[in-house]
């Protein structure tokens, strides 16, 4: 079990730095894809990577707290 | 950033049509409903294994969660950071092909030889919407529009750009 619960961290963190390190690259990167002017694609893939981020977060806690 | 010219201004930004980007959600949510379901179906099919290997279905499934969340954001980023743009001197293609790759294209509206509008299947002719493809003097491939609202209203806003360039020289 011991085991288990090392491997399961490990690929949550893998899976969350991922998406840190892709959102970021995005957020730093987002001059390069968008139109002048462009703010509303701007908004709404930062509000859906902020989204994703903070869901990613919540089922790890879940599965952390509830199985381990 | 896409640089203007001196005098040179946007007209219009184009992206696929919405039902394309809805297509691909509704898709993604299928795949976690399934997934959030994945313990009691898996129970359904073999009796009695939920309860001896909870804790590695319980991480599948979760994992499956979390990878489908990361899709559904690679699809909403590459729905919004595709774009063609028609500014008054050029047209700019910008595409993500994965989320760390990306193509950007600029076609002088004085070197458009041809542009053609392709609408195929039911889906596009129902809510209008196509690929415009723009042949250009000199390139070999043809640049596309892919899948955008209005496609012959996007040829008709090009033809109309071309136009007023070659008034203006």
């Amino acid at each position: 079990m011991d085991i288990f619960k090392a491997i399961a961290a490990a690929v949550f963190l893998a899976v969350q730095v991922f998406t840190v390190v892709m959102f970021f690259i995005i957020r730093f990167h987002f001059k390069n894809f968008t139109a002048p002017g462009d703010y509303h694609a701007k908004t709404i893939v930062l509000g859906f990577g902020l989204g994703t981020l903070l869901l990613i977060g919540i089922t790890t806690f879940i599965f952390l707290n509830v199985i381990l | 950033m896409i640089q203007l010219r001196e005098h040179e201004k946007v007209l219009s930004v184009f992206r696929r049509h919405w039902l394309v980007l809805a297509l691909a959600i509704a898709q993604v949510m299928i795949a976690m409903v399934v997934a959030v379901f994945l313990p009691a179906l898996i129970n359904l099919g073999i009796p009695g294994i939920v309860e001896n290997y909870r804790e590695y279905i319980t991480l599948g499934s979760t994992l499956i969660i979390q990878c489908l969340l990361i899709t559904l954001f690679f699809i909403v980023a590459d729905y919004y950071l595709d774009s063609w743009i028609i500014t008054s001197e050029r047209l700019v293609f910008i595409e993500l092909k994965g989320l760390f790759s990306r193509t950007v294209t600029s076609m002088e509206l004085e070197n458009i030889q041809d542009i053609s509008v392709e609408v195929h299947g039911i889906l596009e002719t129902v809510f209008k919407f196509g690929d415009v493809r723009i042949q250009s003097a000199g390139a070999a491939a043809a640049f596309v529009f892919k899948q955008v609202r209005h496609p012959y209203a996007v040829k008709d806003m090009i033809s109309s750009a071309r136009g007023n360039t070659e008034t203006n020289q």
